[in-house]
C-alpha cells in the first residue's frame, strides 16, 4: 500500500511546449496528444499531455542526485493515474533522497492529487560499454485496429542520445546504465507510435532487469498478452536485452465527428433561414459545427469562426458549400478579439449569432474554485458581452443571440460546479441584454450532455447527438426576430 | 458485512489510494472525488480479476456507486452482500 511521504517535494516541475518536443525527439514518441496542440485539443484532455515516461525519467534523475557510483535498475513499477497537462505545476515526492537506499518509492502530484507513482530498485553496477545509435528513423504514428490490439506484436530498435540526456538529466546519465534508459524510453515510443499508437494512453509499466548478454540485439520486442475490448485496455509483454516485463495502455476515444451536410440536408426540410445571415462562434467542430450545418441547410449564409482548428473549420465550410450552401470562415478569439477580425464579423451583419465559444470542460476536481469560475466566465460571460456590445457599437442592426447553456445548472455534477455557475451567469447576462438593448433578443437553452469532444469518456455513456438536440431549437425558438 | 465486502474494500483502498476507506452503499463518484473514470476502469478490471466476473459495458457504467456494484456482483453469482 502506498502512502504519502511526509517530506517536502523534491522537485517542482512545469512542462512547456519545448519540454514536450525535447522528450518527443529524445524518445521518438511524437504522438499528437503530446506535441500537437491542435490535435490534442480534440482528445479527452483538451490539451497536450506530458509523456508519462518523461515523468519517470525526471523522477529517476532526482533519485540519482545523491547516488555515487554506477547503478543498474533491478525492477521498475510505475502507474500513470491521471494526466499531467502542459503548463500544470506538479511536484515530485521521493521517499528518501539520501542516495543510501536501493529501493525507492516516488509520487508525482498535481494540486495535491497523485498522478503517477513509481517503485524502483537499484543495485551496484559495473558499466559495460554499449553501442546504441543516437537516433533511428522516425515512426509514423500508427492508427491501430482492433485486430492489432488483439494480436499485435513486433519490435522497435533502441536508441539513446547520451549527449542530450547528460545535458537535461545529468544525474540519471551519470548513474544508470544507458541501455536501461533506452529501453524505458522505447516503451513510450511503443505506446504512442505503435501499439495502441495514435489513440493511446499509457497506464503503467512493470519491468525486471537481469544481466544482459553482451551481444543481445538492441531492440524492444512486444506482444499483446491481453486485450479487454469493454475497457479498451491492452496489456503487452515486453522483452529486450536483460529486460522482461509488461505494460498497460488504453485506447482513448477518437475525436467525435458530426454528420455530413448531405445527411443534415435530408433532415432539414425547412428553409426558415433563407436570406438570413448567421455567425457561429466556435463552429469548427462539435455543437457549433452541427449548428452551422443545420442553419446552412435551412438556407442561412453562415460565417464560422474558429480559434485553433483552422483545418476543421475549413472542412465544415467546404462540406456546406459542396451541398450548395454558403459558408465562410474567420479566426476569432473571444478572449482577445482584434480589431480587423471584429470588423469582418460586424460587416457580415448577422441576423443570428450562435455563441459556442468554450474551453475544454474538465470535470476532475470537486469543491469551488474562484479562479476556475473566472476562467469559464471569461468565455461564457465576458466574451459574449464584448461581442454583443461590439456589434451594437458597430450598428450591425437587430440580431438574435443563441446561448447554449447546460442542464448541469439544474443537476450539478462533481467537478462541473464552476462551469455550471458560469453558464448560469451567461443566462443572466442574456436576460439583461435582451431587456436592456433594443436590437438584441436572446435565446438560452439548457442542453443535456451531447456527444462531442467535450463529452467523450473512457466509459460507455448514453448521451444525445448534436443535430437532434439543436435542430428543433435552431428551426424553432432561435429563429430570427 | 461478509468477507467478500472486505475483499472489495481492499480493492477500493488500493486503487483509490485511501487506506482508511470504509465501503458503504452510499459511496459514489460524487462523494469520493478520486473515483473518476480512470480509477473506475482500474477498479472494474481489478474486481473482474479478483472475483472472476465479467461486466458488460452497461454494467460498468452502472457500477459507479458501491450499492449498484455490489448488487451487480451478487446478480453475477458472487456471494457478496452488505
Amino acid at each position: 500500500m502506498v502512502t504519502h511521504p511526509s517530506q517536502s517535494a523534491a522537485v517542482t516541475w512545469q512542462f512547456s511546449e519545448q519540454d514536450q518536443l525535447w522528450f518527443a525527439n529524445f524518445s521518438g514518441d511524437f504522438n499528437p496528444i503530446h506535441v500537437d496542440s491542435v490535435q490534442a485539443r480534440r482528445t479527452l484532455f483538451g490539451t497536450q499531455v506530458v509523456h508519462g515516461i518523461h515523468l519517470v525519467i525526471g523522477a529517476l534523475n532526482s533519485i540519482c542526485q545523491n547516488m555515487t557510483g554506477l547503478r543498474k535498475i533491478v525492477r521498475l513499477d510505475t502507474q500513470f493515474i491521471a494526466p499531467v497537462l502542459i503548463g500544470d505545476t506538479v511536484q515530485l515526492f521521493v521517499q528518501d533522497m539520501s542516495g543510501d537506499h536501493e529501493d525507492q518509492i516516488s509520487w508525482i502530484t498535481n494540486h495535491g492529487r497523485n498522478c503517477a507513482k513509481m517503485k524502483v530498485s537499484f543495485e551496484q553496477d559495473t558499466r559495460q560499454s554499449i553501442n546504441l545509435p543516437i537516433s533511428v528513423e522516425k515512426l509514423v504514428c500508427h492508427e491501430a485496429s482492433e485486430e492489432d490490439y488483439l494480436h499485435g506484436g513486433g519490435s522497435l530498435p533502441l536508441f539513446l542520445n547520451g549527449a542530450e540526456l547528460s545535458e537535461k538529466y545529468p544525474d540519471l546519465a551519470r548513474v544508470v546504465c544507458p541501455l536501461q534508459i533506452a529501453q524505458i524510453i522505447a516503451t513510450s515510443r511503443l505506446v504512442g507510435m505503435q501499439l495502441p499508437g495514435l489513440h493511446s494512453l499509457y497506464n503503467g509499466l512493470s519491468v525486471e532487469f537481469s544481466q544482459s548478454e553482451p551481444d543481445a540485439p538492441s531492440e524492444l520486442t512486444y506482444q499483446t498478452l491481453r486485450y479487454l475490448p469493454r475497457y479498451k485496455r491492452l496489456k503487452l509483454s515486453l522483452a529486450s536485452a536483460g529486460l522482461t516485463g509488461t505494460l498497460e495502455a488504453s485506447v482513448r476515444p477518437t475525436p467525435i465527428t458530426q454528420p455530413k451536410m448531405a445527411h443534415i440536408t435530408n433532415l432539414v426540410q425547412s428553409k426558415a433561414w433563407k436570406s438570413k445571415r448567421a455567425i457561429v462562434i466556435g463552429g469548427s467542430r462539435g455543437l457549433g459545427e452541427a449548428a452551422a450545418k443545420i442553419l446552412a441547410a435551412a438556407g442561412a449564409e453562415v460565417l464560422i469562426t474558429y480559434l485553433a482548428g483552422e483545418n476543421d473549420a475549413n472542412a465544415v465550410a467546404e462540406d456546406i458549400r459542396s451541398a450548395g450552401g454558403c459558408a465562410e470562415v474567420l479566426r476569432y478569439d473571444v478572449l482577445k478579439p482584434n480589431e480587423p477580425d471584429f470588423k469582418k464579423l460586424a460587416a457580415f451583419g448577422p441576423d443570428l449569432v450562435c455563441y459556442f465559444a468554450t474551453p475544454k470542460i474538465l470535470l476532475n476536481t470537486s469543491g469551488f474554485s474562484e479562479s476556475k469560475h473566472d476562467f469559464y466566465a471569461q468565455y461564457f460571460v465576458t466574451g459574449m458581452w464584448n461581442l454583443v456590445t461590439g456589434f451594437l457599437g458597430a450598428n450591425t442592426g437587430p440580431f438574435r443571440l443563441f446561448n447554449p447553456s447546460t442542464n448541469y445548472i439544474d443537476n450539478v455534477v462533481p467537478g462541473a460546479l464552476e462551469y455550471a455557475m458560469a453558464k448560469a451567469d451567461s443566462e443572466v447576462l442574456c436576460n439583461y441584454m435582451a431587456e436592456e438593448f433594443n436590437n438584441v433578443s436572446c435565446c438560452s437553452r439548457r442542453l443535456p450532455p451531447i456527444k462531442t469532444d467535450q463529452s467523450v469518456s473512457l466509459l460507455h455513456k448514453e448521451v444525445g447527438d448534436a443535430v437532434s438536440e439543436l435542430l428543433p431549437i435552431l428551426l424553432g425558438d432561435a429563429r430570427s426576430v | 458485512m461478509n468477507n467478500e465486502i472486505d475483499r472489495l474494500t481492499e480493492l477500493f483502498r488500493d486503487i483509490l489510494e485511501k487506506p482508511d476507506l470504509i465501503l458503504v452503499p452510499e459511496l459514489d463518484g460524487k462523494s469520493e472525488e478520486k473515483w473518476d473514470s480512470f480509477s473506475h476502469i482500474n477498479l472494474m478490471i481489478a474486481v473482474e480479476e479478483e472475483f472472476e466476473l465479467t461486466f458488460t459495458p452497461t454494467e460498468i457504467e452502472e457500477s459507479r456507486n458501491a450499492e449498484n456494484l455490489v448488487k451487480i456482483m451478487a446478480e453475477k453469482g458472487s456471494n457478496i452482500h452488505w
